[in-house]
């Protein structure tokens, strides 16, 4: 088999190739250069942004015949062996697979023995976190005080499953997420190297998608050269990868500002016909709106409209223009919905429901106005009862409400009291009221407790 | 192209693409909803890939090797997940010592065709530790070795798995697609047709819908349904129980799909009277009952019952609460 994936075909091989994730990088040059490199390791972060590869040209700074140096030779027997993945004192052990007590011992009793030809005895333990916890806990006496030869470097994406006792013991690090531009950057090298042509955008477009893992950006650029050849753009790129592009979401937006349902579902029948999951067409929506809402709150910061177009913005300011409140609705709902379908058996009925909720808010449009009448007659009946509840506390009957709960209505009215800056206590309230008639809709759902058949 | 595949020729062409390019990577998912024919595409796939014979993107079929394939008796292809071994039926996880047993066969080099091919169906079955102990070796397998994972769920997957992964994305089939797989397994075109529509893109339910005995059951279902959707009081649970008296048991996961496509259909008639629908022979009564809370209400009944797990909620209470809810 000729080809291999470009995630492993560049995976970098020294500390000058790797991209991001410059303060572990600085943090264990400095520590080979100043000779006070520690006996343990944890590297942790999210999947594919370089973990297991800073790990491995770790063991190859502190191993090479010229070493221990921040510059492995990649000459000498050592660092070849490690780049190939066979070299006798570095031990690359999956700890998901070798996760009982008895992986644990047997590691134990090899560490007694010296290094046979290196300087270092490495084990590189990846997926630590799934080691059960006696293999944790035999594993605590070496891990404190090893043979001065040996070295352990833990590689984990869930370090909150690694006892106290561990993490104690070594030197963590935390691997971020790659910036859009670190991961553009890098596949541009790629292609470059790889003689394809690729637009700026269609690289910009792979990255986002890549959500921070280089890993992910590197199989999805994969995916898009093995379908759309040599060269690319961002079109095909969205075509290839089955990601919906902005022109679906704008028009689903305009629809279910509008009441216009039938037009909504239309939207989401057309994306399906082009092949795109109910599960990323309803992640992406999700994400648009919340990008829609920063642009409609703060119009005039540079920042919010990075996400679109000049014609783009004009188009969503149109549509959203006066109707915050039901973007910030219509953003609950899509939120929980994108979060459902990640695990529902059924992803299509949770995309439906949700457009058809939000649909239902349409008849909420006039929303502005209730508020504003809802506030009139608040805020009398409020001043009177904030004005008795200073001299005798709580006694008082609140009939004046005519509320069967007093005790949680009170706080509401009080806090719209004292603050009187209309802006953000009005929001805050029109967001208490409105997500109170969506729970109401939401109140026909029957819970269905188990019982016994 | 793989013609035995139905529809999906987008992605027949992808991966007869990616042979010809010489880019085929060393793990892909297959998503897409269930009984589309993810798992068989791949069987297809791998069967053309180890045929010597293969032109055009078709394997020749007659060779010994297409033969052991089409037995599932091809030394370098493995299994995994129910579904596609006999005996494999029931299977409800896939464990941590499959995944072992899994490295060890993919240790020793293909014995007769070019690649060591490994198949996991519903891999979202996979335990936490199975799916972690897949982890290294998922990324960097022996060369010479192809995975594919298939999933209805894959959300379910651990994001590490997915990374490790190509996606490609199965959609529904076409009615006609449908049509097509039921004449070949003999039955007439015009109930074909028919089967076709009301399956919702997917053969498994065609197939099913195709015994007389399921047919009978959905056309009692949906009338339980309907009347239970306008009944009031006491008759709801009358409609419930009836329903539920309808289930025979070898159908209860058809009850749940035709719930699916019940609740869809409320929806989409909510929405737009003149929308598709999967009940097209239901489709007056459907527009009777359909307005949007009730639509709305009941999908979130069914999608509640879902993430409750369904099958340890007893049926008859699970029935009434949608009904009910539905009702208010």
């Amino acid at each position: 088999m000729s080809f291999l994936a470009t995630a492993r075909k560049y995976r970098p091989q020294s500390f000058e190739e790797l991209v991001g994730q410059e303060h572990v990088v600085r943090a264990l040059r400095n520590a080979i250069t100043t000779g006070r490199v520690g006996h343990a390791y944890l590297f942790s972060g999210t999947r594919g942004v370089g973990k297991t590869t800073v790990a491995r040209i770790f063991a190859k700074a502190l191993n090479c015949e010229k070493g221990p140096t921040p510059t492995p030779c990649q000459e000498c027997a050592s660092c070849k062996e490690i780049t190939a993945g066979n070299a006798i004192d570095v031990k690359e052990i999956d700890g998901a697979s070798n996760r009982g007590i008895d992986a644990i011992r047997s590691l134990r009793e090899t560490i007694t023995y010296p290094p046979a030809r290196d300087r270092f005895k490495i084990y590189i333990i990846d997926e630590v976190h799934m080691l059960t916890q006696e293999a944790f806990n035999a594993l605590l006496k070496t891990l404190e005080e090893p043979p001065p030869y040996v070295k352990f470097i833990f590689a984990t994406t869930e370090p909150q499953k690694v006892p106290e006792t561990i993490m104690s013991r070594v030197q963590r690090f935390d691997f971020t997420r790659l910036s859009v531009g670190q991961i553009v950057e890098q596949l541009q090298q790629i292609t470059r190297d790889q003689s394809v042509e690729a637009t700026d955008e269609a690289l910009r477009l792979i990255a986002l998608q890549a959500e921070g893992s280089m890993r992910d950006a590197e199989s999805l650029m994969d995916q898009v050269i093995s379908f759309a050849g040599a060269s690319f753009t961002e079109q095909q790129v969205g075509e290839v990868l089955r990601v919906a592009d902005r022109s679906y979401y704008i028009n689903l937006f305009g629809a279910l500002l509008h009441e216009n349902a039938a037009t909504a579902m239309r939207v989401f029948n057309k994306a399906k016909g082009h092949g795109i999951s109910p599960r990323s067409f309803v992640k992406g929506f999700a994400t648009f709106l919340s990008q829609a809402l920063s642009l409609l709150l703060l119009p005039d910061e540079p920042d919010s409209g990075v996400a679109f177009s000049d014609v783009q913005k004009r188009s969503i300011l149109a549509k959203g223009a006066g109707r915050t409140a039901q973007v910030l609705l219509l953003l609950d709902i899509f939120v929980e919905a994108a979060d459902k379908a990640v695990s529902s058996s059924y992803p299509d009925l949770v995309v439906l429901a949700a457009v058809a909720r939000a649909s239902l808010l349409g008849s909420l449009a006039d929303i502005d106005t209730i508020i504003h009448k809802l506030q009139g007659l608040e805020s009398r009946p409020v001043m009177s009862l904030s004005d008795r509840s200073q001299p005798e506390p709580v006694t008082g009957n609140t009939s004046t409400t005519g509320n069967s709960s007093p005790p949680t209505g009170r706080p509401h009215q009080a806090q719209a009291t004292t603050r009187p800056a209309p802006d953000k206590g009005l929001r805050l309230q029109q967001h208490n009221v409105v997500s109170h008639i969506v729970s109401t809709l939401d109140a026909q759902v029957i819970r269905v407790e188990t019982e016994g058949d | 192209m793989l013609s035995k595949v139905k529809g999906h020729s987008g992605i027949k062409r992808l991966l007869i693409n990616l042979v010809e390019n010489e880019r085929l990577g060393h793990a892909y998912l297959f998503a897409g909803p269930e009984g589309v024919g993810k798992a068989f595409t791949a069987l297809q796939f791998f069967t053309f890939l180890s045929c010597p014979n293969a032109r055009d993107g078709e394997p020749c079929g007659q060779c010994h090797v297409c033969q052991t394939m089409a037995n599932l008796e091809f030394p370098d292809l493995h299994i995994l997940g129910p579904g596609i071994l006999p005996g494999h039926e029931h299977q409800r996880t896939i464990k941590i010592q499959e995944i072992r047993e899994l490295g060890e066969f993919i240790n020793y080099p293909p014995m007769q065709g070019p690649y060591k091919m490994v198949l996991i169906n519903d891999a979202h079955l996979m335990t936490t530790e199975a799916a972690n102990a897949l982890l290294k070796v998922l990324e960097e397998p022996p060369s010479a070795t192809l995975f594919i994972l298939v999933s209805a769920l894959d959300g379910r997957l651990p994001i590490t798995i997915r990374s490790r992964c190509t996606g490609v994305w199965f959609g529904a089939l076409e009615p006609g697609e449908i049509a097509q797989v039921l004449q070949e397994q003999g039955v007439s075109p015009d109930r074909a047709g028919m089967l076709g529509r009301v399956a919702g893109g997917s053969v498994r339910v065609a197939l099913q819908l195709s015994e007389p005995e399921a047919w009978a059951f959905r056309q009692e279902a949906l009338g339980h349904l309907l009347q239970g959707i306008h009944a009031q009081g006491l008759q709801r649970y009358a409609a419930a129980r009836q329903l539920i008296e309808a289930v025979p048991k070898k159908w209860k996961n058809l009850l749940y799909t035709l719930l699916e496509y019940f609740a869809i259909d409320l929806l989409k008639v909510s929405m737009d009277p003149d929308a598709r629908v999967v009940n097209e022979d239901f489709l007056d009564q459907i527009r009777q009952a359909a307005s949007t809370e009730r639509a709305v209400a009941f999908a979130r009944g069914l999608l509640d019952l879902d993430r409750k797990q369904v099958y340890n909620v007893s049926l008859r209470a699970a029935m009434e609460g949608l009904l009910l809810g539905a009702n208010r």
